[in-house]
């Protein structure tokens, strides 16, 4: 049997550059630095976040890329803000 | 990348078989998927048309040569495809591979 050309025969499918997609920005590493009940110094940072997902509590500030750090030494501790937020604090140690 | 597979033994080649994407280029600008079809379907044709009894299978991104007797006419055809693709594997490795079975050289 006589067979006709497909010049492209081997051709893949789908275009090889056909998608756009496929890229990635690299993680920000965000979250917890410091977990609850854990010692931390002055100054260290507790929590890397983008906006208020939690609030700074007592010896507790927060930066200017809403990152929450301690203003005293002491253990931290994750409590409830009102119905539905979350804050964190640090209570000096005795 | 585009494989073929050469089945060989001391009587000649036994089989030819070509499969998988080329993807040198998007689909019409493949250049090295265009010297492959041109070569393989061309084998083909010239198989069938100077009356040899090798059986010629087209599948999806996929060309069978087999059942190949070692008459000169077969043999011949064959090698002479054999070296048209090594000829474009050259410089296109990524593109194209051959790979000889059997251990013995057409």
């Amino acid at each position: 049997m006589k067979f006709t050309l497909d010049i492209q025969f081997f051709a893949s499918k789908k275009g090889v550059s056909s998608t756009k997609n496929g890229r990635d920005s690299a993680g920000r590493r965000l979250g917890a630095k410091v977990a609850d009940g854990q010692f931390c110094n002055a100054g260290s940072i507790i929590y890397r976040q983008r906006g208020t997902r939690i609030y700074p509590g007592k010896n507790v500030s927060r930066g200017g890329d809403d990152t929450l750090f301690a203003t005293a030494s002491g253990v931290v501790k994750y409590e409830r803000l009102g119905r539905d937020k979350k804050q964190v604090s640090v209570y000096p140690q005795a | 990348m585009i494989k073929v597979v050469l089945t060989a033994d001391r009587n000649g080649i036994r089989s030819v078989k070509i499969s998988g994407h080329s993807q040198s280029a998007d689909k019409g600008e493949d250049l090295i998927c265009a010297a492959v079809s041109a070569i393989a379907f061309g084998t083909c044709n010239a198989l069938y048309e100077l009356g040899s009894d090798a059986k010629c299978k087209v599948g999806d991104n996929r060309i069978d040569i087999t059942e190949c007797g070692d008459d000169e006419l077969t043999q011949t055809i064959l090698k002479t495809a054999v070296i048209q693709l090594k000829t474009v594997e050259e410089g296109n490795t990524q593109f194209l591979n051959i790979k000889e079975n059997g251990g013995v050289k057409p």
